[in-house]
């Protein structure tokens, strides 16, 4: 199979003030693959993910060395934020949706990508609710609260969501960990669905998950990136000694 | 946004982009527009208090002169006892002051303080010389002090207070008395033949600005209509440029510049002939002259009085008439003793209120009822106090317009202040505290009384200054409850004016807008240290809870 | 010890006896002022009094007591006060809550409680001396009118519309911001999609609150509005509120005059409490919603 690199990090270092909270971190994201995060926590992988969609940029005081490149754009210096967001989507650790009803949740994206017509939205939000395994239970209350949701169903509102707007990446912060373990694999199998369409990258401490959805894997330790490779290599033949000691249960 | 940057969005992404930078430039404006407000209020109630920068009407001009001139003997100059304030009297006050139509000095520097008046014995030739200018029905006034000679006058003026006389300009030129003061004249008007003041077609000229006048004598006007008047040429006269008339105006008014004059009047007494038979004239005369005609002939002159404003002497003088004359400080005492009194009572109750709000708090209807009172009555207007205050402690429990009656007003509505930012200052003591002395077998009481209060204390005194803050603004509920006299309250049931009453007074009569500003200046000054005392309280709290 | 408990207990009286001042208080205000003012009723009729913009109580021979006129000034002086002072108040709320930065918002919010803290009655002085003339030259009237009574009370409500809305905007929760962000919106699509939306109640309380205070307000209105007791029929139109009504004849209303102002101050007074039930009723909506 062709492997196209979706993303290519180079030498990245950011710092939250003086402290330096990521530190040379370089890697390869394939296209419609999942990639998994790993490490314990506090190690920078949340803070590393959201360099992608450039969520930092929200946070004051935050400087960022090296290259994100997306498609061979250098997103920080040559591409425009909004439609970096746009292409490279995210769900959150905890689901948020919008305190609207379910259908203007999915409606928010296209509605500020411009899109008017009543039809094509009608269209977007059943696909998009499809795709995230969620049509079905939500049709025939699309204009009730989406706060009435379970937390499972609000998570999986919140993939809908992201999809809306017809990303290429999706970028997941821990997606299930606040989540019951029946949402959370039903929210596994859709992720596997997921990557046929999109590039996934998924920040997890939950180690059982990265094994079980993930095509690549990156173990984070303060701020590094110790090793990075196939899950199958990194779980049963990983090359650095910290690597093994993580996954066999030693420390985190 | 780079080039490269550009090109990565699309063309509906470039107009949120846009839309947004509009938005937030127009938020930016609204922000410093704001600020702008707060800066041009404040700037303006403070420039104008301390600045006072007026346009006042006067028959005689603002221009002065250190000596009194003449077309003969000697020139004289004026001397006032150093503790008056003028920085200049005109023609009209020195006949005021002589004539004995004066008391005081009130009416002229706004000074309380009795009008002392020395001359010289009759035959004197410095008399002589002044009364030919100031003595006007021959009658002098009858308490009038003799001087034996400029030794006697100048040390009699010198020590007493409200003292004014005149000495010869020799004299005055090389005089370095304690206790004496100079003081320039004004003398010149401009009067009009009475034609010119007539009405036409419902306009009427009544003043001149002192640039017009200038213009008029240089020649540039030709007629009436072109300063505000009617339909008539002008015509203008001067006296002979030799004389100390036409001196003083030359020098003075035209700054040098020759006096272009249709007709040249050889004296005074040709001049006042000429102008009177010469319909649309003009000219400039001593005021003295046309004292009993001034108010048909002279023309009252628009002059720009620029000078000092709010003073301490302001502060410290006591209003007379009506708080026209003099300062304000017996009202400034008087709102000192309400805020006092409106403290004594209204800081035990809040904070002892504010106690039992959060120490004995329970989820329960009586705790809803009490938050229920204080948060209602923080939000009632103040005219409703002030219906309340006249009602009931005026009225229903006979206190009248007194001083009790205005401090209960105001001590309920400052109420609710005080127990909401007490209640926030006890709240933020940590509980630590409170366990650390129960724990040592203090009782409930003794921990808030030792413990509780003294550590909420910043925040308490926030809520105090803050009450003190409002209290010291209240009109509304101040203008029927506390009466109105200015004086010293002599007890609690007198009637009594605050600072904030008095400026809706003097608001209200229109009479002195200096004064208005002046108090004015008082309460932005009290609000700004009000504002800055609450900051540092604040933020010597926040340091305290780390 | 007996006795250590009685002390404490007599402490709890006294404390609670404080905290019940304010209790009194609304009840004797409420009391007496309905008591003074009902009596006019027994001469004038409830719809008279509300509905009639007739108002003449002096007259001996048909004294009137309608105040109808200046329920209506009060309403279009505070109805122009919201005009101008919400857009505003709620741009700088936001421009303090989501733009600024700290050192600008410290300063920003230190020119807003100094603005709280000037007194009505020098609002007034600066609106007759700075705002009256301005608004004579543009609107070629008196310059006392709805227009100026709409300037100065816009300014007067700043304070309380931005310290309030700048509160409930601050407090919508940061997961929305987020979420909106990570899907491409821009900032402001962000403030006006989701966080203004989320923080509405917070915002109409304080656009409640600005009313209740602009209805309030005595002094300053009394210096710009004009105080012509008729209906106004324009902007220019001099007007007088009902708390101008009170305050101008307080001092030599007698009888039926008297209790005619009395009956005033009840319907300002219940109108007040109307307006506190109803932001009572909203922030407790606000909360339970999120």
């Amino acid at each position: 199979m062709d492997t196209q690199c979706k993303l290519k990090i180079t030498d990245l270092d950011l710092f939250y003030g003086d402290f330096q909270a990521l530190q040379n971190v370089s890697m390869d994201i394939n296209a419609n693959e999942v990639m998994a995060f790993i490490g314990p926590s506090g190690c920078g992988k949340s803070t590393f993910i959201k360099t992608i969609n450039r969520m930092n940029d929200l946070i004051p005081d935050v400087t960022i060395k090296g290259k994100v490149l997306y498609d061979g754009v250098d997103i920080y210096k040559d591409f425009d934020v909004i439609e970096l967001r746009k292409q490279i989507g995210m769900v959150f650790q905890k689901p948020n949706p919008f305190p609207m009803t379910v259908y203007d949740n999915i409606a928010y994206g296209p509605r500020i990508h411009g899109v008017r017509d009543k039809k094509k939205l009608d269209d977007i939000v059943e696909q998009s609710l499809k795709g995230a395994a969620l049509w079905d239970e939500v049709a025939d209350r699309l204009h009730k609260p989406a706060l009435g949701l379970s937390g499972g169903q609000q998570q999986r509102l919140c993939i809908a969501r992201v999809l809306a707007v017809e990303p290429d990446v999706v970028l997941m912060d821990e997606p299930t960990s606040a989540l019951d373990p029946i949402s959370t694999a039903k929210i596994e199998d859709l992720i596997d669905e997921l990557k046929k369409e999109y590039t996934i990258v998924i920040v997890t401490h939950n180690m059982q998950q990265a094994g079980r959805i993930s095509d690549q894997t990156a173990f984070f330790l303060t701020g590094e990136v110790v090793e990075t490779g196939p899950t199958e290599k990194i779980f049963y033949n990983p090359e650095d000694k910290r690597t093994e000691d993580y996954i066999s249960g030693r420390f985190g | 946004m780079t080039a490269k940057q550009r090109n990565t969005a699309s063309a509906h992404t470039r107009r949120v982009h846009r839309q947004e930078f509009l938005a937030k430039t127009l938020l930016r404006l609204a922000a410093g527009i704001i600020i702008a407000i707060l800066v041009v209020i404040i700037g303006y109630i403070l420039y104008k208090g301390f600045v006072s920068d007026m346009l006042v009407k006067d028959k005689v001009m603002s221009v002065k002169s250190e000596t009194v001139a003449f077309d003969e003997g000697q020139e004289l100059a004026v001397i006032i006892n150093d503790g008056l304030r003028a920085d200049a009297l005109t023609m009209e006050d020195l006949i005021l002051l002589f004539n004995g139509r004066a008391r005081n000095w009130g009416g002229i520097t706004e000074q309380d303080m009795d009008i002392v008046t020395y001359t010289y014995g009759v035959g004197n030739s410095l008399r002589d010389q002044f009364d030919s200018v100031v003595l006007q029905d021959g009658k002098y006034r009858e308490d009038m002090r003799v001087a034996d000679s400029e030794q006697d006058m100048i040390e009699g003026v010198a020590q007493t207070k409200g003292a004014v006389g005149y000495i010869s300009a020799d004299t005055a030129a090389g005089l370095d008395y304690d206790g004496i003061m100079v003081v320039p004249v004004r003398r010149l008007s401009i009067i009009l033949n009475p034609d010119a003041l007539a009405a036409q077609k419902g306009k009427r000229l009544t003043q001149l600005t002192e640039e017009q006048v200038r213009s008029l004598f240089a020649g540039e006007v030709e007629n009436w209509q072109e300063v505000g008047g009617i339909d008539l040429p002008v015509t203008t006269i001067a006296v002979r440029g030799d004389t100390a008339l036409g001196t003083q105006f030359r020098e003075a008014v035209m700054e040098g510049n020759p006096v272009s004059a249709d007709r040249t009047a050889r004296d005074q007494e040709e001049l006042l002939t000429l102008l009177n038979g010469t319909p649309g004239a003009v000219t400039f005369d001593y005021y003295e002259q046309v004292h009993y005609e001034a108010s048909r002939l002279a023309i009252d002159i628009e002059q720009r009085e620029v000078g000092g404003n709010l003073s301490l002497h302001f502060i410290l003088e006591v209003p007379k008439e009506g708080g026209t004359v003099g300062g304000i400080s017996s009202i400034i005492l008087n709102t000192v003793f309400m805020i006092l009194l409106t403290l004594a009572i209204a800081v035990p109750i809040g904070v002892l209120a504010a106690v039992f709000l959060t120490e004995y708090s329970k989820q329960n209807l009586l705790m809803r009822i009490l938050h229920f009172g204080t948060d209602t009555l923080a939000g009632i207007p103040s005219i409703i106090f002030g219906l309340f205050g006249y009602i009931f402690f005026s009225e229903y429990l006979g206190l009248g317009f007194s001083l009790i009656s205005g401090t209960l007003t105001i001590t309920l509505m400052i109420l609710p202040t005080i127990v909401r930012t007490s209640v926030e200052a006890i709240k933020t003591v940590p509980m630590t505290y409170r366990e650390g002395s129960l724990a040592v077998g203090a009782t409930k009481w003794q921990t808030i009384r030792r413990v509780v209060l003294p550590a909420a204390m910043p925040g308490v005194l926030t809520g105090i200054i803050l009450g003190v803050g409002r209290a010291v603004g209240e009109t509304a509920a101040l203008v029927y409850t506390m009466g109105s006299s200015y004086e010293l309250a002599k007890s609690l049931m007198s009637s009594t004016r605050v600072l904030s009453v008095h400026l809706y007074y003097l608001i209200k009569e229109g009479l002195s807008f200096d004064r208005a500003f002046a108090t004015a200046t008082i309460l932005i000054i009290i609000v700004l240290f009000v504002n800055f005392a609450t900051n540092k309280l604040i933020g010597r709290m926040n340091k305290m809870a780390g | 010890m007996k006795r250590r408990k009685i002390f404490e207990r007599g402490i709890e009286g006294v404390l609670l006896l404080c905290a019940f001042v304010s209790v009194l208080a609304i009840i004797f205000i409420t009391v007496f002022i309905f008591v003074r003012g009902i009596p006019l009723f027994e001469n004038v009729s409830l719809k008279e009094f509300l509905f009639s913009a007739e108002w003449n109580p002096t007259s001996s021979s048909d004294p009137r007591f309608g105040i109808a006129a200046f329920i209506v000034g009060s309403i279009y002086v505070t109805a122009g006060a919201l005009v101008i002072g919400v857009p505003f108040g709620l741009a700088c709320a936001i421009y303090l809550a989501e733009l600024a930065n700290k050192r600008i918002a410290k300063f920003l919010k230190q020119v807003i409680e100094l603005l709280a803290g000037i007194p009505s009655i020098i609002y007034g002085f600066f609106g007759i001396m700075v705002i009256c003339p301005i608004v004579r030259e543009l609107t070629n009237s008196s310059g006392y009118n709805i227009v100026s009574a709409s300037i100065v009370l816009a300014i007067m409500i700043l304070p309380t519309i931005v310290n309030i809305s700048e509160v409930s905007i601050r407090s919508v929760p940061h997961e929305y911001k987020e979420g909106s962000l990570a899907l491409g919106a821009s900032h402001w699509q962000t403030i006006v999609k989701v966080l203004f939306p989320a923080a509405k109640s917070g915002i109409i309380a304080s656009i409640v609150l600005g009313i209740g205070r602009a209805v309030g307000e005595t002094m300053a209105v009394l210096m710009v509005a004009g105080n012509a007791p008729q209906m106004p029929k324009a902007l220019t139109d001099m007007v007088r509120t009902l708390t101008m009504n009170i305050v101008t004849d307080l001092g030599y209303a007698s009888g039926d005059h008297r209790v005619a102002l009395f009956a005033t101050g009840i319907v300002l007074f219940i109108f007040i409490m109307i307006l506190n039930l109803v932001i009572t009723v909203i922030t407790r909506k606000g909360t339970v919603k999120t």
